[in-house]
C-alpha cells in the first residue's frame, strides 16, 4: 500500500479518536455539572442574603474598575457601581490614560477633586498621576484614579496597590452587577472553614438586547442579533456545562476577566496581575493556585453559578475575531508560563486533570480541527475521499454539538430560567442551528491566528472594543 | 484495504443510529423546553398572584382590623385557613401551597417590623395553625426541608419544638446547623448561646456574623458562660466569644481578654485586640506598646488601629521611634495617630533627623488631613 | 396631607400605605427613586416625604438631595432604611432630613413621627 494511504488512515482514525475522547470527555463534564448545579441551587436556595446586606460585620471589599475611553458610558457604569446592596465598600476606577475626556466627566459627574495620596507600590505599576475623591459624602465610597496608560493588567494592579479592603472584586466597568451579586460572591469567602477560600468567579450572561434602566437588567431578552445569540448559547453551555464540574473538583483555572472576586493579600504576594499576557485574568488564578500548592496551604477556587453578571458580548465578526484571538493568546501565554503542572502529580487535580485538560481540549483542538480541514482539502483534491463517510461523520458531530446545546438550555430552563418569554426557546433553538455554519469555523481560524502570534512572537495589545452601548430601550435620567 | 473497509462499514451503520439517534433526542430535548418553560412561567404567574393576594390579605389582618372578630370576617372568605374538611374547595396541594406563600410572607414582613405588629404576626401564625407544616418540615429527612421548618418556627416564635431544633446544632449538614443555632439565638435571645459549650463543628465568618448580627438587635443583657467558652478547645469559639465580650462590653472579662495576646494564634491575638477597643482600662495602652515589637504585621496593624481610639499622650515618644519601620502601611497606620494627638507641624519637626521618610510622611499627613477634613 | 412613600419591597409598602391611610393621610406610592422623582418633578412637593435608601435607578438619598437642593423645599423628610450605620445615618442628615429611622421598624412609632413632623 502506498504511503498516501496510510497516511491518510492513519490520519482519519487519529483525528476520530481525539474526537470520541473530546466527547466523551465533554459528556463526563457535562452530566457531573448539572448535577453539581442542582445541588448547588439546593443548598444556596435558601440562604438569608439580607441579613449579610444589612450588617455592619460585613467584609470590607474593593471594587476594580479598569476604564480605557468609556467617556460615552463611564458616568452612568459608576453610577450602577453605587446602586449595589452592600456596606463596607470602596469603589476604585481606574482610568488608564484614557485619550478622551473620561476622567473629566467623572470630575463634573460626582465632584471629584485631587487629593494627596501616597500609593504604596506593592506591585510595580505605570506611573500615577493623580487619586482623586469627592466633596460630595454621598460618594464617600468613590475613589478615581488617574494614571499613564499601560493595559488592563496594568490598571488592575495599581487598584490592588490602592485598595485598602480585604476582597477585590474586578470588574470590567461596562459590566452590569445584581444587586446583590458582591453578598453572593463573598459567602464562599465567609463560610468555608477548613480551606482558604482564594477566589471566586461568577457567570457572565449575554446583555445585548437586555433593557436596561438605572444601571440594572429590567428585562432580559434573547440577543436580536445572531452572533450574540450563539454566544448566549455558548456562554450557557460553557458555565453550565463546564465550569460547575471543574469547581467542585477545586481545578478551576480560569475566573472570568469581566468578574471576579480574589483575596487580595493572596494577589499581591504572587505579585498581582503579568502585564506581558493578555490573559492576565486566567493567569493570575492559576499563580495563586500554584502558589498555595506550592506552600501546601489548603485553598480552594469557587464559582457561584446564580446570574451574577451581564456585560455586552461582540455583535460583529471584526470584533469578535479579535476577542477570540486575544482569549486564545491569553490561553497559550498561560499554558506555556506555567507548563511545569503539567502531569505533575505535585500538584494534584491542577497538574493531573486541569492542565492536561486545558491543553488537549481547549489549545489543541482547533489546531486538531484546523488540520484537519486542511487535510481534508488535500485528500479532497486528490480525490482520496469517501464521501458518504465522511458527511455521516459531519453530520454526527454536528448533531452531537446540537445535543450538547440543546441539553444546555434544558437546563437552564430548570435552573436559572433567564429567558422566560414564549419566542425565546425557538430563538435560542435557531442560534443552536446555525452555530456550526456561522460560528465555529470563524472562531476556529481566530483561535488558530492566535496561537501563530503567540509562537511567532509577536506584541500583543488589548485591542479596542468599540462600545455600542446598550439596547435602545435604554432611559435614564440623569438628575 | 479490506479491514479497513469493514470497519468502515461497521462504523457507517452505527454512525447513522447514532446520528437519528441525536437528532431525535435534539427534537425531543427542545420541545420539553419549550414546553416546560411554559408551564413553569404559568405556574410562577400563578403564584405570583397568590403572593399578592396574600400580601394585601396580611396588611389587612394586621392594619386594618385590629380584633379577633374583624379578623375572623376577612378571613371567612379563606378556605385554605378553614379546618381540613370535606366540602373545602382546594385540594390539598393548593392548600399547602396557599398556607406555605402565606408563611413566605408573614416571614418577609417580620424582616421589615418590630413592636407590637410583630406581637401580631406571632398571633396570627398561631391563629392559622400554621406551626403544623413546620413541624412536619423540621421532621422530615431532607435537610433543606429540616431548614425552613426551623426558619419558620424560630421566627414566628414558636417554642415548643425548641428542643427537636436544639438537637440540630451539631447537625453534619452545614446548614441545619447554622439554621438551628440561629433558631435557638432567635427564640431565647441571649440564653440560647449556651449551646457554644456544646457544639463540635467549626463556626464559620459567615455564621458568626449572622449571629452577631441577630443578637444586635436584641436585649444587651450580658451572655453567661464565657469562662467556659474561652476554654474552648474549638477555636471559632474562642473567636466568636471574644466578638460577644466586645460587642457586649464586658469590662469584667478584660483579663481574661489580655490573656489571649499571648496566644500562638495571631487570629485570637488581632481578635482579643480588637475586644480591647471598648474595654480598656489605663494599663491596656502599655500593654499593647509593650507586645508590640515582638508580634507580626497584621498583628501590628489591628494594635495601631485600636490605639488610634485609646491612645493618650503615652504612646507618643515610643511611636516616634517606630515611625522608621520601613513598613508604609504600619507607617501610615502610626501617623493617623499621631495626628489626633499632635499638631502635623509638631510631627514633622520631629523627624527631622530623619531625611529618608521625611517625604512620604509630609505627604502622609496631608493625605491624613484631607480625608478628615473632606469628610467631617 | 399628603405623603409620598419611596420604597421598592412592595410589602413594607403596602404596609406603610395602609398605616398612614388608615391615620387620615392621603399616600402617594413610588416603587423605586425614579418614579418618586418623576412625582416631584411634575406635581411638586407633597406634605411630607418617606423614602428608603436602597432603591432601583436613585437612591434615596439622591431623591432627598433633589428636594432640598434642587427644589429648595423644607417639608419633612424621613428616612427608613435597612441601613444602620453611622455613615448612612450622617449622610442623610447631612443632606437635611428630619428623621432617619431604621428596619425593623415599630408601625406605632413611624405613626408618631409623622404626626410630630407633619404639624409643622
Amino acid at each position: 500500500m502506498c504511503w498516501e494511504v496510510w497516511f491518510f488512515c492513519f490520519f482519519a482514525y487519529g483525528i476520530l479518536i481525539y474526537s470520541i475522547i473530546i466527547l466523551n470527555t465533554y459528556i463526563l463534564i457535562g452530566v457531573y455539572s448539572v448535577f453539581e448545579n442542582i445541588q448547588h441551587m439546593r443548598k444556596h436556595g435558601f440562604t438569608d442574603y439580607s441579613i449579610v446586606a444589612s450588617s455592619t460585620v460585613v467584609p470590607d471589599i474593593s471594587i476594580l474598575a479598569p476604564a480605557y475611553n468609556e467617556s460615552a458610558t463611564i458616568v452612568e457604569n459608576v453610577r450602577s457601581l453605587f446602586s449595589i446592596y452592600y456596606n463596607n465598600l470602596e469603589i476604585i476606577v481606574v482610568n488608564d490614560g484614557s485619550k478622551d475626556d473620561s476622567l473629566q466627566k467623572l470630575i463634573d459627574a460626582y465632584s471629584l477633586v485631587k487629593v494627596p495620596y501616597l500609593v504604596i507600590e506593592k506591585i510595580a505599576t505605570e506611573p500615577v498621576r493623580g487619586v482623586y475623591k469627592s466633596t460630595n459624602i454621598a460618594y464617600k465610597k468613590l475613589v478615581v484614579v488617574d494614571k499613564v496608560n499601560g493595559g488592563k493588567a496594568d490598571a488592575l494592579n495599581v487598584g490592588l496597590n490602592i485598595a485598602s479592603k480585604k476582597y477585590v472584586t474586578c470588574i470590567d466597568v461596562d459590566c452590569i452587577l445584581e444587586q446583590d451579586a458582591l453578598l453572593r460572591m463573598v459567602k464562599p469567602f465567609m463560610s468555608t472553614a477548613d480551606k482558604r477560600v482564594i477566589a471566586t468567579g461568577g457567570v457572565i450572561r449575554v446583555a445585548n438586547s437586555c433593557e436596561v434602566e438605572g444601571g440594572k437588567i429590567t428585562k432580559v431578552h434573547v440577543p436580536k442579533n445572531m452572533l450574540a445569540r450563539i454566544q448566549t448559547v455558548e456562554y450557557n453551555r460553557a458555565f453550565l456545562l463546564g465550569r460547575m464540574a471543574w469547581s467542585k473538583l477545586n481545578g478551576l483555572l480560569i475566573i472570568s476577566g469581566a468578574f471576579g472576586m480574589f483575596d487580595r493579600e493572596i494577589a499581591l504576594t504572587v505579585g498581582g496581575y503579568d502585564t506581558k499576557t493578555v490573559g492576565e485574568d486566567m493567569e493570575l488564578v492559576v499563580r495563586m493556585r500554584l502558589y498555595m500548592e506550592d506552600n501546601k496551604l489548603p485553598y480552594a477556587v469557587r464559582y457561584i453559578s446564580d446570574p451574577l453578571c451581564w456585560t455586552e458580548v461582540p455583535s460583529s465578526y471584526r470584533i469578535l475575531w479579535r476577542q477570540r484571538d486575544r482569549w486564545t493568546r491569553g490561553t497559550v501565554e498561560t499554558l506555556r508560563k506555567h507548563k511545569k503542572m503539567f502531569f505533575n502529580r505535585k500538584y494534584g487535580i491542577l497538574g493531573l486533570l486541569s492542565y492536561p485538560y486545558w491543553f488537549f481540549f481547549e489549545f489543541l483542538a482547533p489546531i486538531i480541527e484546523f488540520t484537519g480541514w486542511v487535510f481534508f482539502f488535500v485528500y479532497a483534491m486528490m480525490g482520496m475521499i469517501d464521501w458518504y463517510f465522511f458527511f455521516l461523520l459531519l453530520i454526527f458531530i454536528v448533531c452531537f454539538g446540537y445535543l450538547f446545546s440543546a441539553f444546555s438550555i434544558l437546563i437552564e430552563t430548570f435552573t436559572f430560567r433567564q429567558y422566560k418569554e414564549k419566542r425565546d426557546i425557538p430563538k435560542l433553538l435557531t442560534a443552536v442551528l446555525l452555530e456550526p455554519f456561522i460560528f465555529h469555523l470563524y472562531i476556529v481560524g481566530a483561535a488558530i491566528r492566535g496561537i501563530l502570534r503567540v509562537m511567532l512572537k509577536e506584541t500583543a495589545g488589548w485591542g479596542e472594543m468599540t462600545r455600542g452601548g446598550f439596547s435602545k430601550k435604554e432611559s435614564r435620567k440623569c438628575v | 484495504m479490506l479491514l479497513l473497509f469493514i470497519i468502515e462499514n461497521n462504523l457507517q451503520t452505527e454512525l447513522i443510529i447514532f446520528t437519528l439517534l441525536f437528532i431525535c433526542t435534539v427534537c425531543a430535548i427542545f420541545f420539553i423546553s419549550y414546553f416546560s418553560s411554559l408551564l413553569i412561567q404559568r405556574r410562577e404567574n400563578e403564584i405570583q398572584k397568590i403572593r399578592d393576594e396574600k400580601e394585601s390579605l396580611l396588611v389587612r389582618l394586621l392594619f386594618e382590623g385590629n380584633s379577633n372578630e374583624s379578623n375572623d370576617e376577612i378571613l371567612a372568605d379563606y378556605d385554605e385557613f378553614r379546618p381540613l374538611e370535606k366540602g373545602n374547595r382546594l385540594g390539598k396541594k393548593k392548600r399547602m401551597l396557599h398556607r406555605q406563600i402565606m408563611v413566605d410572607e408573614m416571614l418577609e414582613m417580620k424582616k421589615n417590623l418590630s413592636g407590637a405588629g410583630v406581637e401580631d404576626l406571632y398571633k396570627l401564625y398561631n391563629k392559622l395553625s400554621l406551626h403544623e407544616y413546620s413541624y412536619q418540615k423540621l421532621t422530615s429527612k431532607k435537610y433543606q426541608l429540616m431548614v425552613m421548618g426551623i426558619r419558620e418556627l424560630s421566627e414566628m416564635n414558636f417554642k415548643i419544638y425548641y428542643r427537636s431544633i436544639y438537637r440540630c446544632i451539631n447537625h453534619p449538614q452545614e446548614d441545619v446547623r447554622i439554621e438551628a443555632q440561629v433558631a435557638i439565638i432567635r427564640l431565647f435571645g441571649v440564653k440560647g448561646l449556651r449551646f457554644l459549650s456544646i457544639v463540635t463543628y467549626t463556626i464559620s465568618e459567615w455564621q458568626q456574623m449572622t449571629l452577631l448580627h441577630l443578637l444586635s438587635h436584641m436585649k444587651k443583657d450580658k451572655p453567661r458562660g464565657f469562662e467556659n467558652w474561652f476554654n474552648s478547645k474549638n477555636d471559632s469559639v474562642i473567636i466568636f466569644s471574644l466578638r460577644l465580650a466586645e460587642m457586649y462590653n464586658c469590662f469584667e472579662l478584660s483579663d481574661r481578654i489580655r490573656y489571649f495576646l499571648y496566644h500562638p494564634s495571631d487570629a485570637l491575638k488581632i481578635q482579643s485586640i480588637f475586644c480591647m477597643r471598648n474595654n480598656y482600662d489605663e494599663n491596656t495602652e502599655l500593654l499593647l506598646l509593650a507586645y508590640y515589637p515582638i508580634v507580626n504585621k497584621p498583628v501590628k496593624l489591628a494594635m495601631l488601629d485600636v490605639l488610634k481610639s485609646i491612645s493618650t499622650g503615652l504612646s507618643i515618644p515610643f511611636l516616634y521611634k517606630q515611625l522608621i519601620d520601613t513598613e508604609l502601611e504600619i507607617r501610615f497606620g502610626i501617623l493617623r495617630i499621631l495626628y489626633r494627638l499632635c499638631e502635623g507641624t509638631e510631627i514633622i519637626d520631629a523627624i527631622e533627623n530623619e531625611p529618608e521618610i521625611k517625604d512620604s510622611i509630609i505627604l502622609m499627613i496631608d493625605q491624613i488631613k484631607i480625608e478628615e477634613q473632606i469628610y467631617n | 396631607m399628603k405623603i409620598l412613600i419611596a420604597e421598592d419591597e412592595p410589602l413594607t409598602l403596602k404596609m406603610l400605605s395602609m398605616k398612614l391611610q388608615k391615620d387620615g393621610y392621603a399616600v402617594i406610592q413610588a416603587e423605586d427613586g425614579r418614579k418618586a422623582l418623576e412625582y416631584l418633578e411634575t406635581e411638586g412637593c407633597p406634605d411630607m416625604v418617606i423614602t428608603d435608601i436602597m432603591m432601583p435607578f436613585f437612591s434615596g438619598l439622591e431623591v432627598v438631595e433633589k428636594i432640598r437642593k434642587d427644589l429648595l423645599s423644607n417639608i419633612p423628610i424621613i428616612v427608613l432604611s435597612a441601613m444602620g450605620q453611622e455613615e448612612s445615618v450622617s449622610a442623610a442628615f447631612t443632606l437635611g432630613v428630619n428623621d432617619y429611622i431604621t428596619k425593623p421598624f415599630n408601625p406605632n412609632e413611624l405613626s408618631l413621627r409623622v404626626k410630630r413632623l407633619i404639624v409643622v
